[in-house]
């Protein structure tokens, strides 16, 4: 189990430098690139241009473009030489040894073309709105959709699971974005209970993540919460209503199938009662498959929900990635695209190490 | 006789029983023939076809007899700026601004929807099928290479990078429904790919290849009358999911204004400016175009749905 979960840790490795390594090579052949802004920009001269290229290092060749990004090459100088940083060792080791500490491995992911901050700041002050939009509503999702499916599997035919039936197929059919604007019409526009979108109320709050709205927290908790929490209530039912929909009706159908395995029958001759083959034969091998599948709704975690997050104005990674789209900021949209790879390679590792270890019948 | 034949071949004589009639004819159905049979016994295929036959009449149709003066807008009252609601001569209402008929904008838009989703979905499973095919039939390195592509492909989130291309090309003078049908297409071929390749791999090595092989049968010959047959169940299965996929793909990134530009409305586009008016309380703007995309995915997923009871083999009944 161990040597497997080693071999998946770094096949995971390479495969999101693989990944890195397409999505460069995707942004350098697409038309356009960094400086194509200015194109058409009367006041920037030639030299301008030549000046800003350089400074960018856009005048190098890809790939030792692609190498400073990574950091296993120097800054300060040229491929072959660049390998090595100044202390006389490898760049790609960690900056107390190298030297070196520009690049992915020595966590830095430059800085933003648009407003010149650090990436990795712009991005780690976006990841908290995410994760409490994103935890909030993959726990009511997750556990409502189990235990909706479980109890529509388990009474399948009958008129409940008749009707939800029906409404969850409806409902899976709807795209987020127009879900979403029918809840802010009928909470918001009509009946006024919730606010539109944002995560503040922009009037008599600070904004998110600023140093007052931390210091009204702490002299008025009450305050603040109760405003997150009905700013929470829209986006959050958007995710549950969509996700629910698709997730029930996977329970349902693999609660279904184990009720038809042969160890049911069995358990069922020797005399059981119900109760104990409901919880202890069906669900058990009939909640493996979503068990697994829990590990895929992990980039979602990080990666934000970019649907839901536009529509409703929430400041998170979502929300980032659409600016860094709409601007063209090649290292902002870089260092996020790296962030959504990361996390599907740790989702899959997760829902294959789940697998091996929940599933009786996998022996490594 | 008869009775004891029949049943014995699994053939079903009238309902309710009692003696069998005399010339009773044998029946005996094709493969399509049983799965049209199947298709329209689950009753949501019949329901699912209604829905989108209505909406393609209205679409092609509508969009003939209704005046289309895109560029055409006379100068309005300002006190109608967020646009009139429904009412007799105008049964969408009115667009804020420009003050255009909505249902104008709905028929001529779908046109363009309709059209993005049925030709990613035809250029997405041709492609798809084709990289199937060739994989699970020719097998080894080309099989590693292109399963190994298929995978990376795979691990790119892909609706980041469809709207990152999305806007390289809208900024690179595109912004045209072509280019979106080629990002779709590129972000799309992947899994069918893998199933077709599946499908290959299980009827590969059956008798009745072999008997071909042996028979000096070319092997593109092969692979399109003796391979290809047995696969297309999946492969139309998965069409009405890719059209409609690609119907709301497109109506989420032309809503954010990286699709289609707006001179060629989509159902996508045309609500781009909605969100403002609807906090005014225009519903009218973003529900009938609304209504349309989720009536076209309902029923694009019922259809989907009933061809999976009917070509589904393991399903057979």
């Amino acid at each position: 189990m161990l040597k497997y979960a080693l071999r998946r840790i770094g096949a995971s490795i390479l495969i999101v430098l693989g990944t890195t390594v397409l999505i460069y090579l995707l942004l350098l052949a697409a038309p356009g690139g960094p400086a194509q802004k200015y194109a058409n920009n009367p006041k920037f001269t030639a030299i301008q241009v030549q000046a800003y290229t350089k400074a960018l290092g856009l005048d190098k060749s890809p790939i030792e473009q692609y190498c400073r990004w990574l950091g296993a090459c120097n800054r300060n100088a040229d491929l072959p030489g660049s390998l090595i940083g100044p202390t006389g060792f490898p760049s790609f080791l960690p900056t107390q040894i190298s030297g070196v500490d520009s690049g992915l491995l020595h966590l830095d992911l430059g800085y933003s073309i648009n407003d010149g901050n650090p990436v990795l700041e712009r991005m780690t002050s976006a990841l908290l709105p995410t994760l409490i939009l994103a935890i909030l509503s993959a726990t009511i999702w997750l556990s409502v959709a189990v235990l909706l499916g479980v109890v529509t599997g388990l009474k399948n035919g009958g008129l409940f699971d008749n009707s939800v039936s029906v409404v969850t197929y409806v409902l899976y059919s709807f795209p987020t974005f127009l879900l979403g604007f029918g809840l802010i019409w009928i909470f918001a526009v009509v009946l006024h209970l919730l606010p539109v979108s944002g995560m503040t109320d922009p009037r008599n709050m600070p904004a998110f993540g600023s140093e007052a709205y931390w210091a009204l927290a702490t002299v008025d908790p009450l305050k603040v919460i109760s405003d997150l929490g009905s700013h929470l209530v829209l986006p959050v039912a958007t995710l549950v209503i969509v996700s629910i929909a698709g997730d029930s009706r996977y329970v349902r159908q693999s609660v279904i199938e184990s009720m038809g395995m042969e160890h049911v029958r069995t358990a069922r001759s020797k005399g059981l009662s119900e109760r104990r083959i409901n919880m202890r034969h069906i669900l058990r091998t009939g909640l493996i498959p979503f068990a697994t599948n829990l590990g895929l709704a992990f980039p979602f975690l990080v990666g934000g929900a970019l649907v839901t997050e536009t529509i409703f104005s929430w400041p998170g990674i979502g929300r980032l990635t659409l600016t860094a789209i709409g601007g063209l900021d090649y290292p902002l949209l870089m260092g996020i695209l790296t962030l959504g790879a990361l996390a599907v390679a740790i989702g899959n590792l997760i829902s294959d190490l789940l697998y091996a270890a929940l599933d009786p019948r996998v022996r490594l | 006789m008869t009775g004891v034949l029949k049943s014995f071949l699994g053939i079903r004589g009238p309902k309710g029983g009692g003696a069998p009639k005399l010339h009773a004819e044998a029946v005996s159905e094709s493969p399509w023939q049983q799965a049209r049979r199947r298709f329209f016994a689950a009753r949501m295929g019949p329901w699912g076809l209604a829905i989108i036959g209505t909406i393609f009449l209205f679409v092609i149709i509508g969009s003939l007899l209704l005046p289309f003066d895109f560029y055409n807008v006379p100068i309005r009252d300002v006190q109608t700026y967020t646009g009139r609601p429904p009412a007799w001569g105008r049964p969408f209402g009115e667009t804020g601004m420009l003050q255009l008929d909505v249902m104008m904008l709905v028929a001529n838009g779908g046109r363009t929807s309709l059209l993005i989703g049925f030709a990613t979905a035809i250029g997405s499973i041709g492609i798809g099928t084709f990289v199937g095919v060739i994989s699970g039939f020719f097998g080894g390195k080309v099989d590693t290479l292109l399963m190994r592509l298929a995978d990376i492909f795979l691990m790119i989130p892909s609706l980041f990078v469809i709207l990152v291309l999305a806007r390289i090309f809208q900024g690179s003078g595109g912004g045209g429904v072509l280019s979106l049908i080629t990002v779709f297409i590129a972000f799309g071929w992947m899994g069918i790919a893998r199933l077709v390749r599946g499908q290959v791999l299980a009827v590969r090595e059956m008798e009745y290849v072999e008997a071909a092989r042996a028979l000096g049968v070319r092997p593109i010959r092969i692979a399109l009358r003796h391979i290809l047959p047995n696969a297309i169940g999946p492969i139309v299965v998965s069409f009405p999911f890719a059209v409609g996929g690609a119907i709301i793909s497109e109506a989420f990134i032309s809503y954010l204004g990286f699709g289609v530009s707006g001179d060629t409305p989509t159902w996508g586009n045309i609500l781009s400016e909605s969100t403002t008016f609807l906090l005014q309380g225009n519903w009218w703007w973003i529900g009938f175009p609304g209504l349309f995309i989720i009536l076209t995915a309902l029923s694009i997923n019922m259809i989907g749905d009933a061809l999976r009871a009917a070509l589904d083999p393991r399903g057979r009944k």
